[in-house]
Formats: C-alpha cells, sequence, structure tokens
C-alpha cells in the first residue's frame, strides 16, 4: 500500500508542477480555463512571497526518487518562519484563501504536523491529569497517580486521525478525478501536511481544558472546531468544487464530520472499548469483501464471477468504500459508548416506553443510526455497483442536444432502505434494552466467546434484515413517492419516465433489488451488532485486582478501594465479580484478604470487603422493605391526600395537563430516570444514582409512603421527589402518576406533593368550594379517559415491571452474595486468625434479614410469575429473570455457610428468630 | 493392574447385605439400613403404549384435503421432509417438473443424511433408542425404574419410572410426592441440586425440568407449576446432565447437539459451549472439587473442560466412546470406561505436572469363571458404569453379563482404592442380588456416617442399600479396620504392574 502511494505521490507532484508552470502548456491552459481566478490568485503570491528560488529548487530536488533518504530529507526541510506562517494561517481562515495555495503550494513538510501532533498528545494527556488531580484535590484520600495510559490512548487516536483521514480524503479525489478532469488535484502529502497543520488550533484549546468547568471545555473545544474546519472546508472546496455539487456536499460534510468526531473522541479514553472497536474495525474487510462477494453473486458464471470479485476487492472506489465504512464504524463504536449500560432502563408502562422512544437522547440515537446507515448503504451500493452506483444517471438526451441526468431510483431506494434501517435498529435497541451489558454465568476467552456468538449474530442478522426489507419494501410501496418528488425536485434531476416506477407492485417485484436489499441490509446489522458484540465480550472481561499492594502508588487499584468506589458504575462491577471469582478459585489471593495488616494487626482487607458486600446487602433489603411498604399501605395513603386535598387537587389538574401533552413532550428528566451509561461519573448516574435509580418508578406511584420517598430521596439528589419538583418538567411526568391513579380509582388519589406546583393560589383561600369542584372534575376525565380502551392500554402498568425495575442491578449482590459466602465457607479452614469470626453473626443476619425481605417480595402478584421467554437476538433479556437468580444465590450462600459450620452455628451469637430460620437451612428444608 | 481373578468367588445364594470387616455378607433379612427401599413391579408403572410418533394423525380417519393443505399440514407437522414427501408422493396434482425436482431434492436430503449418518451412526437412531444407547442404566428401556439420585446432603432420593413419573422418598417419612408434568417423558437422568434443598433437575426426552419441591409440603401430588422449563432448539433428547459442586451452574449434554449447554438455572439463561469433533456429548460428571468436567462424545473422543476459562482437553480414544467416568473425591484422578472395552482406566490430573500424558490400565474385567456350589459363574464384560463413594475408599462398576446365558449375569465389583502413596485398586467382592435379578444402576450414597452406603437398583425393580462398613484412613479412624500391614503384598495389584 505504502509503496503504490509513494508512486502516485511522485506521479502527482510532478502533474502538479506541470499546472502552475510552464512544463505542460496544454494542461496548464487546461486548468487555467477551468479556474482562472484563482490560478492568478496563486501566481501573484508566488511572486509576492518571493520564494520563488527555493521553491524552484526544491522542484529540482523532487526528482529524487521515493527510497533514497535525500527523498525523505526534503519533507523535512522547512524554516521556522515558514512554520510559524502556517500556523498561523491554519488558524486563521481568512476567505478567499487556500491553505494549500497560499502556504504549501508545491512544499509540503512533514516536520510541522509530526511535532504538531506530538505537542497536541502531550498536550491532552498533561492537562487531562492535571485537571484529574484539579477536581480530586479537596478529597483528602485522593493520592494523585499519574496515568499515563493517556498518553497512548492519544497517541493512537491524533495520529491516526492525522494519516487515515488524508488517506481516505485523497483514495476520494483520485477516483473521483478519473471522472472527472478538471479538478484541482492535492496529493497525499499537501493533504497530510494540511490537516496536520489544522491540528495546531486544539493545542491551546486542549491546555484550557485544565479549568475544571465543563462548560467551558466544550467552548474551547467549538472554537477550536469551527476555526480549523473552516480552514479545511476552505481548502478543499476548490478540488470537489467541479464535481457535481451533491459530491461536493457529501465531501465536505464528511470533511467535517470528521472533524467533530475527534473533537469528540478526544474525552472518551477507555482502553476496552477501544479495543473491541479496533477489532470491529480490523473485522470490516472480511465481512465487506463477504458482501462483494455475495452482491455479485453470478451461478451461470463462477469462474468469471470470482475473477470480477478479487478484481473488484483492489479497485479504489472499493477501497474508498472501505475506508468509509471504517469511519462510521468508528464513529458508531465511539458513539454507543454513551448508550451501553450496566443496569437496563425498564419502562413500567406502555407510556413509559413511548417516553423513553421519543425521549432526546434517543433521538439523537435514531437520527445518527439513520445517517450512519444511509453512509452504509451508499457505500454498499458503491461496491455493488451497476444499476445501483450513483443516484443520478444520463438518460436522454434534451432539445439542445445535451445530456439530462436523471434521478436513479435504485439507488435513492437503497439509500431510503439504509436510513430505515438504522432507525429500526436504533428503536429495537431501545425496545430490547439492547444496550444493555450483561455479565455471563461462565468465564471464557474473548476468542471463544466471540466464535461461539458469531453464528447467532449472523442468524440474527439475517432474520433481522429480511424483516426491515419487508416492512421497508411495504413502506415504499405507499409513500415513496414523497421522497422521490422531493429529492428530484431539489436535486434537480428528472424521473426517468421510461423507466418503470419503484413505488408500485411490478417494480419492487424485482428479485434482484430485494436481494440486494436484504444483502445489505444483513451486511448492515451484522456491522452494528458485532459492534455491540465485541464491546459487551470486552467489557464483561474479568479483570484480575490486585488483594493488596506493595507500594501506595498502586493502592487505588486494590480490591478493597475499587469495591468502595462510587466513581464508575462498571468498575465496582468488575471487582465484585472479580471478588466472587477470587473467593471461588484462588486459595492464595483469600489468604491475601484473611490477612492482617503488619503493623498495627487490623483485618483492613476483609472488614473494608465485608462492609461492601454488606452494604449492598441491606441498601437491597431496604428497597424491598420499601417497596412492600408501598404495596401494603395504599389505603393509609388515599385518606392522607383526601384530606390535603388542595395539593392533591392541583395536581390532579396538572396531571391531566401532562397527560395531553405527553406524546409530542418527552419528559425532560427521563435522563436522571434511565439509568447511567456505563462510564458516566458520579455526576451523573454513579453508583447511588442507579442504584436507586431502578426504583423511581415505583416512586411515581400514588401509594408510596413518605418513608420511601425520604429514603430515595436521601439518597438520590436527582429523584424528581428531591426538592426539585418546583420544575413544571415534572409535571409532564404526569401520566406515571395519572396512570396508577387510574389504575385504581377507587382507593387511589395522587399523593400529596412535597413541593409548590403550578396550583392557583385561590387554592389557598377558598379550599371549601374550588376543591370539591376540582375534585369533581378530575373524577370525571378519569372516569371518562377510563373508559377509553387506548388510554388503558397505554397507562397501565405492565405486570412485572416493578418487580424487574426493582432487582434490576442485582448482578452486584448476587456477587456479593457468592463472594462473601464462599469466604466465609473457605474461613472456615483458612482464617488464621480468625478474621472472620467475628463478623459472621451480622452476616448471617444481614442474610437471613434479606431473605425474609425477598420471600415477602415474591408474595406479592406478579413477582413469582416468570417473564415470557422471548427469542429477541441480540437485545438482552436476562435483566427480566435477575430477581430469580439473587433469590437462588441468596439461599445457596445461606445453605453454604450452614453446611459448612454445620453444629458449631449454635455457638454463634444470633437472635433466636433468626437462628430458627438458619435451623431449617440446617434441615436442608428451605 | 487388579483383574477379576483376584476376587473371592461370588455368592449366590441370597442377595449382598453389607460389608464388615473386609467381607461381604450375604442373607435373607431385607431391611437393615433404616432408609426407604421401595419396590417397583414392572406391570405397575407400565408406560403409556404411545405410538412412537407424537402427531396424532393416525387417531383421525382420512379426508380428502387440497393439496396444499396436506402440504400446509405437512410442512407444519414434519419440516422440509414431510413437505417434499407430500409432494412428491401426489405427483398427479402438481405439475411434472415440480414433482421430479422435489423427488430429486428428497433423494439428495437423504443421501446427504445418510452420509451424515454414517459418520455419526448414532444419529440414525430414534429419540428412545438414542436414551437407551447412552443412559447409564443398563437395559433402560425394559426397566422399570429409568433413573435414581440420591440428594446431597439428606436421606432423600428420586426415583424417574417408566410411566414418566418421579417418586421422591425421604427417610422417616412415609410421605412420597409423585412428580408429572406434561414434558417428562424419557427421563434418562435426575440430579438433586447441590446447596439447596428442593431443587430437582431431570433430563427429558425434549427439555430439562426443573422441580421445585417443597420439603415442608404435605403434597403428594405437586403441580407443574411447581417445574421450571427449559429448552433449548437443537438440544434433545438430553441423556446427562451435571451440576456444579457449588450449585450455581447446571450443564446438560445431547448426543445430537455438538455444544454442551451451560445454564444458569435461576435466571434461565444458558451458554452453549460448542467444540467441533465428537457429533455429540453423551455423558457428564462434574468433579467433586469443581475444578474439572468430564465430557463424552458418541465417537472415540472425550473430552475434560476445565471449569475456569471453559477450555477443554480433548483425549482421542483408540476405539470406543467413554461409556462411563467418576472422579477421585479431590478431583486429581479420573477413571473411566471405553464402550466394548473391558478395562478400567486412570487419568491423574495434577497442576504441578501440566496434566497427563496418556491414561493408563488400573483394572481388567475380563470374564472370569468362578466355580460355586451350584454351578459354574462367569463374571465380567463391558462396563457399563463406575462410581465411586464420596470418602474415596470403595468404587463400584457396573460389569453387563451376556443376556443369553443364564450363567453371566451382570454384576457389581466393588473395589477398595486407596489413593496414596500411589493409586492402587484392591479387590472387595461382588454384590449380589436375590436370585435371578441382575443391578442395573447404582449410586453411592452421598454422606455415609459409617463408610459408604451403595444403593443398587435391580432389574425386578426393587432398589436395596448395601452399606460398607469401614473407618477410613482419615484422622478420625481411631481403630483402624483397614488392614495396614499387608502393603507388601498389595503392591501386586497396584499401578506399577503397567
Amino acid at each position: 500500500m505504502a509503496r503504490t502511494s509513494d508512486f502516485h505521490l511522485q506521479f502527482q507532484e510532478f502533474d502538479d508542477d506541470t499546472t502552475v508552470t510552464f512544463d505542460d502548456p496544454i494542461k496548464s491552459r487546461k486548468q487555467r480555463s477551468a479556474e482562472s481566478g484563482f490560478l492568478e490568485d496563486e501566481t501573484d503570491n508566488v511572486t509576492l512571497n518571493g520564494d520563488d528560488k527555493t521553491e524552484f529548487l526544491s522542484d529540482q530536488r523532487k526528482s529524487a526518487p521515493f527510497w533514497t533518504f535525500e527523498y525523505y530529507q526534503m519533507l523535512f526541510d522547512v524554516d521556522s518562519h515558514q512554520v510559524k506562517n502556517r500556523i498561523l494561517g491554519s488558524i486563521l481562515p481568512w476567505p478567499g484563501k487556500n491553505f494549500v495555495e497560499v502556504y504549501l503550494r508545491r512544499k509540503p513538510d512533514l516536520y510541522g504536523p509530526f511535532w504538531i501532533c506530538a505537542t497536541l498528545v502531550f498536550a491532552i494527556a498533561i492537562s487531562g491529569n492535571i485537571s484529574s488531580f484539579l477536581t480530586h484535590q479537596g478529597q483528602p484520600e485522593y493520592k494523585y497517580v499519574p496515568d499515563f495510559r493517556k498518553v497512548t490512548m492519544a497517541a493512537t487516536a491524533i495520529y491516526s486521525y492525522a494519516w487515515l483521514v488524508p488517506l481516505a480524503l485523497w483514495c476520494f479525489l483520485t477516483w473521483r478525478n478519473r471522472k472527472t478532469t478538471s479538478l484541482v488535484s492535492y496529493s497525499f502529502l499537501q493533504i497530510v501536511c494540511v490537516y496536520g497543520y489544522s491540528l495546531s488550533i486544539y493545542i491551546p484549546a486542549v491546555i484550557l481544558w485544565i479549568i475544571p468547568s465543563e462548560g467551558l471545555r466544550w467552548c474551547s473545544i467549538v472554537v477550536a472546531l469551527c476555526l480549523s474546519g473552516s480552514v479545511l472546508v476552505m481548502t478543499f472546496w476548490p478540488a470537489t468544487r467541479d464535481d457535481k455539487p451533491r459530491i461536493t456536499i457529501a465531501v465536505m460534510t464528511s470533511i467535517v464530520i470528521l472533524h467533530i468526531l475527534l473533537a469528540v473522541g478526544c474525552k472518551v479514553v477507555i482502553w476496552r472499548a477501544v479495543a473491541s472497536i479496533a477489532w470491529t474495525v480490523i473485522l470490516l474487510p472480511l465481512t465487506t469483501a463477504l458482501f462483494l462477494f455475495l452482491s455479485r453473486f453470478c451461478l451461470f458464471h463462477p469462474i468469471q464471477w470470482i475473477v470480477e470479485c478479487v478484481s473488484l476487492l483492489t479497485a479504489p472506489s472499493t477501497i474508498f468504500s472501505l475506508v468509509v465504512l471504517c469511519g462510521v464504524v468508528l464513529a458508531t463504536g465511539f458513539f454507543n459508548l454513551e448508550f451501553y449500560t450496566l443496569v437496563p432502563s425498564i419502562p413500567c408502562s406502555r407510556v413509559a416506553l413511548l417516553g423513553t422512544v421519543l425521549h432526546p437522547r434517543q433521538c439523537v440515537h435514531s437520527l445518527v443510526y439513520c445517517i450512519m446507515g444511509m453512509l452504509m448503504m451508499w457505500c454498499a451500493s458503491v461496491i455493488i455497483g451497476g444499476r445501483y452506483s450513483t443516484i443520478g444517471s444520463p438518460c436522454k438526451l434534451s432539445e439542445s442536444g445535451e445530456l439530462i441526468s436523471c434521478l436513479n431510483e435504485y439507488h435513492l431506494f437503497l439509500l431510503l432502505a439504509g436510513a430505515f434501517i438504522g432507525y429500526s435498529h436504533s428503536f429495537l435497541g431501545v425496545v430490547q434494552n439492547m444496550y444493555y451489558v450483561s455479565f455471563q454465568p461462565i468465564e471464557q476467552y474473548n476468542y471463544l466467546r466471540f466464535k461461539g456468538s458469531l453464528t447467532m449474530v449472523v442468524k440474527c442478522s439475517v432474520i433481522q434484515a429480511l424483516y426491515s426489507a419487508r416492512n421497508f419494501t411495504v413502506l415504499y410501496l405507499f409513500f415513496g413517492y414523497l421522497p422521490k418528488t422531493w429529492i428530484s425536485s431539489t436535486l434537480n434531476l428528472q424521473i426517468d419516465s421510461s423507466l418503470q416506477p419503484l413505488d408500485s407492485v411490478t417494480g419492487l417485484l424485482d428479485f434482484s433489488l430485494l436481494y440486494h436489499l436484504s444483502i445489505s441490509g444483513t451486511f448492515l446489522y451484522l456491522t452494528w451488532y458485532i459492534t455491540v458484540l465485541l464491546f459487551r465480550i470486552y467489557v464483561t472481561e474479568a479483570y484480575s485486582f490486585p488483594v493488596q499492594s506493595l507500594f501506595t502508588e498502586d493502592a487505588e487499584q486494590c480490591l478493597p478501594k475499587v469495591l468502595s468506589e462510587k466513581n464508575t458504575l462498571v468498575m465496582k462491577f468488575l471487582a465484585l465479580q472479580d471478588l466472587a471469582l477470587l473467593s471461588q478459585h484462588s486459595p492464595s489471593r483469600r489468604q491475601e484478604v484473611f490477612s492482617l495488616s503488619q503493623p498495627g494487626g487490623h483485618p483492613h482487607n476483609w472488614n473494608a470487603i465485608s462492609k461492601e458486600c454488606l452494604s449492598l446487602l441491606s441498601e437491597l433489603t431496604q428497597r424491598l422493605v420499601a417497596h412492600q411498604d408501598a404495596v401494603a399501605s395504599n389505603g393509609r395513603i388515599k385518606s392522607l391526600s383526601a384530606s390535603s386535598d388542595t395539593k392533591s387537587g392541583s395536581s390532579g389538574s396538572s396531571v391531566i395537563l401532562g397527560a395531553e401533552d405527553l406524546p409530542e413532550t418527552p419528559r425532560p428528566n427521563m435522563p436522571l430516570r434511565t439509568p447511567g451509561s456505563v462510564f458516566l461519573k458520579s455526576s451523573m448516574g454513579g453508583m447511588h444514582g442507579p442504584l436507586t435509580a431502578p426504583f423511581t418508578p415505583d416512586l411515581d406511584s400514588p401509594f408510596s409512603s413518605p418513608a420511601i420517598r425520604r429514603l430515595a430521596g436521601q439518597q438520590d439528589p436527582h429523584s424528581p421527589w428531591f426538592g426539585s419538583v418546583q420544575s413544571p418538567h415534572v409535571m409532564r411526568r404526569g401520566p406515571k402518576l395519572w396512570s396508577a391513579s387510574t389504575e385504581s380509582q377507587t382507593n387511589g388519589s395522587p399523593p400529596p406533593s412535597p413541593a409548590t406546583l403550578p396550583s392557583p393560589p385561590p387554592a389557598n383561600l377558598k379550599p371549601s368550594f374550588l376543591t370539591q369542584w376540582l375534585q369533581n372534575r378530575r373524577e370525571q376525565v378519569k372516569s371518562f379517559l377510563a373508559k377509553r380502551v387506548l388510554i388503558m392500554y397505554l397507562f397501565n402498568k405492565l405486570p412485572e415491571a416493578s418487580s424487574q425495575a426493582l432487582f434490576a442491578d442485582s448482578q452486584a449482590q448476587i456477587w456479593a452474595l457468592q463472594g462473601l459466602s464462599h469466604l466465609v465457607a473457605a474461613s472456615y479452614s483458612e482464617d488464621q486468625f480468625g478474621v472472620v469470626q467475628t463478623t459472621l453473626p451480622t452476616i448471617l443476619s444481614f442474610l437471613v434479614v434479606l431473605l425474609e425481605a425477598v420471600d415477602k417480595h415474591f408474595k406479592l402478584p406478579h413477582a413469582s410469575s416468570k417473564p415470557v421467554r422471548t427469542a429477541s437476538c441480540v437485545g438482552d433479556s436476562t435483566y427480566k429473570t435477575l430477581r430469580f437468580a439473587l433469590r437462588a444465590a441468596l439461599k445457596t450462600a445461606i445453605y453454604r455457610i450452614t453446611t459448612t459450620f454445620g453444629e458449631h452455628l449454635n455457638a454463634v451469637k444470633i437472635s433466636t428468630e433468626h437462628r430458627k430460620r438458619l435451623q431449617q437451612f440446617l434441615e436442608f428444608k428451605e | 493392574m487388579c483383574s477379576l481373578s483376584l476376587f473371592p468367588s461370588p455368592r449366590t445364594s441370597g442377595a449382598t447385605l453389607y460389608e464388615h470387616n473386609n467381607e461381604l455378607l450375604q442373607g435373607h433379612n431385607k431391611q437393615l439400613y433404616d432408609l426407604p427401599s421401595p419396590e417397583f413391579s414392572r406391570d405397575v408403572v407400565k408406560g403409556h403404549s404411545r405410538p412412537e410418533s407424537c402427531s396424532s394423525k393416525s387417531a383421525f380417519l382420512d379426508q380428502t384435503d387440497t393439496l396444499w393443505m396436506r402440504s400446509a399440514g405437512a410442512w407444519r407437522d414434519v419440516g422440509l421432509h414431510g413437505l417434499l414427501d407430500e409432494i412428491t408422493n401426489s405427483a398427479e396434482e402438481v405439475p411434472r417438473w415440480l414433482a421430479v425436482s422435489s423427488g430429486c431434492l428428497l433423494a439428495l436430503l437423504r443421501w446427504a443424511s445418510s452420509f451424515h449418518g454414517s459418520l455419526f451412526p448414532h444419529l440414525t437412531l430414534s429419540g428412545d433408542e438414542m436414551v437407551a444407547e447412552f443412559s447409564q442404566m443398563l437395559d433402560w428401556s425394559d426397566s422399570a425404574i429409568r433413573s435414581f439420585a440420591w440428594h446431597a446432603h439428606t436421606d432423600k432420593f428420586a426415583v424417574a419410572l417408566q410411566d414418566d413419573s418421579i417418586k421422591i422418598y425421604k427417610s422417616n417419612s412415609s410421605l412420597s410426592p409423585t412428580l408429572k408434568h406434561r414434558c417428562q417423558r424419557s427421563v434418562c437422568d435426575l440430579q438433586w441440586k447441590p446447596l439447596c434443598g428442593s431443587v430437582l433437575a431431570v433430563a427429558c426426552q425434549s427439555c430439562l425440568l426443573i422441580w421445585h419441591v417443597d420439603p415442608t409440603s404435605l403434597s403428594t401430588r405437586p403441580s407443574s407449576g411447581c417445574a421450571q422449563v427449559l429448552s433449548h432448539p437443537g438440544h434433545s433428547p438430553i441423556t446427562s446432565i451435571s451440576w456444579s459442586p457449588t450449585g450455581s451452574l447446571l450443564v446438560s449434554a445431547s448426543p445430537v447437539d455438538t455444544a454442551m449447554m451451560v445454564w444458569d438455572v435461576a435466571a434461565e439463561g444458558c451458554v452453549p459451549l460448542q467444540r467441533v469433533g465428537g457429533g455429540g456429548v453423551t455423558y457428564l460428571s462434574w468433579s467433586p472439587d469443581g475444578s474439572r468436567l468430564l465430557a463424552a462424545t458418541p465417537s472415540a473422543l472425550f473430552r475434560v473442560w476445565e471449569t475456569r476459562m471453559w477450555t477443554c482437553e480433548r483425549w482421542p480414544c483408540v476405539k470406543g466412546s467413554c461409556q462411563s467416568g467418576c472422579w477421585s473425591p479431590d478431583g486429581s484422578c479420573l477413571l473411566f470406561s471405553i464402550q466394548g472395552e473391558r478395562l478400567v482406566y486412570a487419568l491423574t490430573f495434577s497442576d504441578l505436572t501440566g496434566g497427563p500424558k496418556a491414561a493408563t490400565v488400573v483394572a481388567d474385567l475380563s470374564e472370569t469363571s468362578f466355580t460355586g456350589p451350584d454351578g459354574d459363574i462367569t463374571v465380567g464384560g463391558e462396563v457399563r458404569s463406575l462410581a465411586w463413594d464420596p470418602r474415596g475408599e470403595r468404587l463400584a462398576v457396573l460389569l453387563k453379563g451376556d443376556s443369553q446365558a443364564v450363567s453371566h449375569p451382570s454384576v457389581i465389583a466393588v473395589f477398595k482404592t486407596r489413593s496414596s502413596p500411589v493409586f492402587e485398586l484392591l479387590p472387595c467382592g461382588f454384590v449380589m442380588g436375590e436370585d435371578g435379578t441382575e443391578p442395573r444402576f447404582m449410586q453411592f450414597h452421598p454422606h455415609f456416617q459409617h463408610g459408604a452406603l451403595l444403593t443398587v437398583c435391580w432389574s425386578d425393580g426393587h432398589i436395596s442399600h448395601v452399606p460398607f462398613y469401614f473407618s477410613g484412613a482419615g484422622p478420625s479412624a481411631g481403630a483402624s479396620q483397614q488392614p495396614n500391614t499387608d502393603h507388601s503384598t498389595n503392591k501386586l495389584y497396584t499401578q506399577h504392574a503397567l
């Protein structure tokens, strides 16, 4: 690859010379006629700058072939004032000034780009470290540890951006050059140089990141983005200007989009995610080649088919689309990072589900996936070639003898299908919780896990693609004329009336069209599913934390520290998983847990671990007890709210308001309830957020007792009931309130809201009349709405949802139970210092209390009913059965302890009820 | 190597009652130990005379349908084969080309499946035949008792009967709940969940059933709502299941599925573990320490999985598939037998040496004749199943006899085992039943206080318990009945003879 590009490079540069100077008068004239304005401008500059001598000298030196040292020496041969000018030029976009024409001309250097990239890498790393130091400065237990991984990460990202994007752009320009001859041609080195210099503005922007203010950081990034982006746009504008307008637009937008991606990508620094995305990209050529072979499949000429496909594999158009596909996959990979979650969001009613689908976050996701789908489909149609390759095709001669281009409906059909597939992927993703990352019951090596699930993924993507193809075909049959007329009018393409229109039954009954549609749909789904699959595999890989470390620098990485960490949920999960594994499999690490600290002789490790596990368990117990209280005490709440009629009346009215404007207004406080993404810091979700978040749906029920509200309010400042209820947004949550109250009209009414509501002030003055009236109205409206089947359908609570939501994060508790019980069981023979014995009564009573709470929960209606097993492909539905898994893990944990200790348990000090319960376990009567 | 000729001569009068002072005693008084020993005669538990195919077609009169309806029905009932068959059979109603092409396709399919079947002959068997072939129960299809399982911690066992019901017996309780379920057909294996009082896993013809039998309940017929149904497409019939010793995972195997399933039972999720080769998995056995898992395949190959990262070692056999296997209590030694051979092999795993290179023969069980008071008796044959008691002191081997010859019955040979300093097998004796009965299945009681307790299912449908009283070589053994003095003579039979 490098060899060929170098050849091109020489050739191109030689070409370039001819355009400006006098060596090739014919071509020069042609060029001049094509864009005379620019050339004049440029010659002016050349004379003004007075660098002609050096320029021409360098031209002569250019004859050095690329394998000699001189050739590369030349690339670094710049003066400092030239570099300075170039940097300034890249920072300040000046209308009409082309960066290449003005500053680089025929002498691109690699000196500037290389050092700018290096500086940027270190600036990112240093400012990242400093800013993390500054944010943690106040905390006493924080120890500054330099994170050198930031350097490698940033280096990978920046250098690959500075090389790969120019490569793609150059491929594309060369490809287009074959079709239209009158383009300004840039050499590969020139493009690299432009991109390298355009990064220079980021250095001051990144230094500004030190200031710990999220807003300022984004501001600086946006400013830098605009400046350097506009330089890029102005540089590449003439290169594409003469091509058809839509190509121009496409190239320009993709340049800008890639640039934006770089700016955003700087902020995401997660090693495993990057590994998974890298693997996805590495796998992409394989799937693309497969797709190419399948798309050109020809039963009757197998040899010709294979030969043709092999030659196509190396064609510039294929390579270009491959590069674009890589970009798209990278973008989806990084974009998805914001959406992965360890705790699934479980909508409690159909309206809540609708709200999730219409949520702005989800809308952005759908939009991005639509665009990605279209881009990928465009690449696919370029790869398929033939009648699909371009959107406009010359079809007929006009009166004046010119060719008029017509709209190629096949291309449009595929593009729209891409958008449709993108949307349906995004939609199914939220409905089936595709971004929920669940942990496997067993460990496997990544490669084997991937191999094992590959067939499933392929099968799923084929099935899903067939469904999508069917749905899209039907959709296009009825509504296909809309985009068709719109595109043809905006792009000034005529509709060829001689061809069969595609939005008719006969037009769509085209086997090859449908075949290509489903094949490319499969390709799209497969790529996306593989992205998700690889991410899941990489993130859930077990990580082994040291139990204790000899060096204080690594203290942050130790298991007890990470367990008690509240910042990143995924680290906590990994630590718990590691705890469960070490307690089962590794005697030497168990020994470390049971060990005493060297000076002092305190069992710090065991104390920290057991404390953290027990706090997890007790939190679940509290949640369950609160939920049972809420269910049990609906009657009391009713009388309470009836007395405080003002508030309930006002909230009732606003409930109706909320219900009316619901479908258009997705609730803005949803992100608080949707559990934070895997990587979100505590500011957003944190450990407390997601842990209590699943419970919030039940807070909405009018039956929630004040006790829970207090509990949730204390633990979760983001809970809608915590203070911030004043915001009118909360009232948009009305449907939730409403759903519950419709469900139980007879005894339910909205809860007394603890905050001021947009209620009419006169209500306080004349409660007797107005409240009466409001009460009546509300009853009327309620009974009116309750009779409408659709509304009941939408607002009725899904039966199991509240149970599922309560146990949504139970994986953490399951591991805690496994880890604790194995450690306690092992302590029977391995614990030399009796470290565990002191906490044994506490652990046993916690377990029994939790067991009682869980047993009680399973006596509630719907709690013990099994979920319907859905055959959803990639979407993970293990969260639906987590409560059963938790119950089983709990019982097994107690059994493990009782069978190990046996009769010795009678010597442990616990209360009589607990002892009675444990006796049941000793006799195997549970 | 130990061989049957070193064994004391089997006595044919009366059933074996117990072992005491290194001697197996015979007698006729039945109930010696306080455990339920039920008896099931074959007439009482006669299975339903179900037709082999599950379609109810034969119950209805023939009706002339349109070809379209018939094809749809055939597609729904039998799948592609049925559809093609239907089209080919009604050649006069369809265009000629369609009939011919479907006929060709059908022939092609048959050829392909027969080719596949010639690679893996077991695939040509029907469901019940396959279960009978790979079950640990000797003569499974003819036996009144289909499977048997002790509970890991209590004196409680479950018995699967020929009429597809399961009965649960407890010591000192006359209550025996009967479990029946619509999906509970052709039960091949039963396993109680360790570290749990109530959960019983049942391997059925079409699915895996997880019963939750409440030990405190007084009901004799738990409803089928107490059972979880776990199934995975292409994973039936299930011939073997095994719980992990920690009770968290369940592994199931089917001879037609190359993947074995690792189930997270409570969450109803499964992870298929697939490896190429073997054509299926027939028998699973988890080592008592939970670190390894034996998975036998229908072809001459078995695998030993390590359960940390779930990677496997392949163990190709020279001839025949692995029929049965058992682990020593510490999980370091695996004994297994090969179908059609009269040998017991041993594999010793240790973390230090990086695993064994080849299996060693530890016992030769070829036919040996003993002359008794009432005629000759031949003992020995193919090893059908192996069982090792939880203390690692007694090894029971079920030897298949010749069903034609009266003087060559199936017997259980019991060895004494010792693992230190070198692994050795010493002869102990034969466990015989009442006259005319043969053992079908055996299992050791998982926590017998005074030694080992072997439970045997007999061909006449009764279950008996044979205690072996000994005190182990462990530290608690005060008055050692184990003959320590004859170490030198015992060397004769040990491994070094190989």
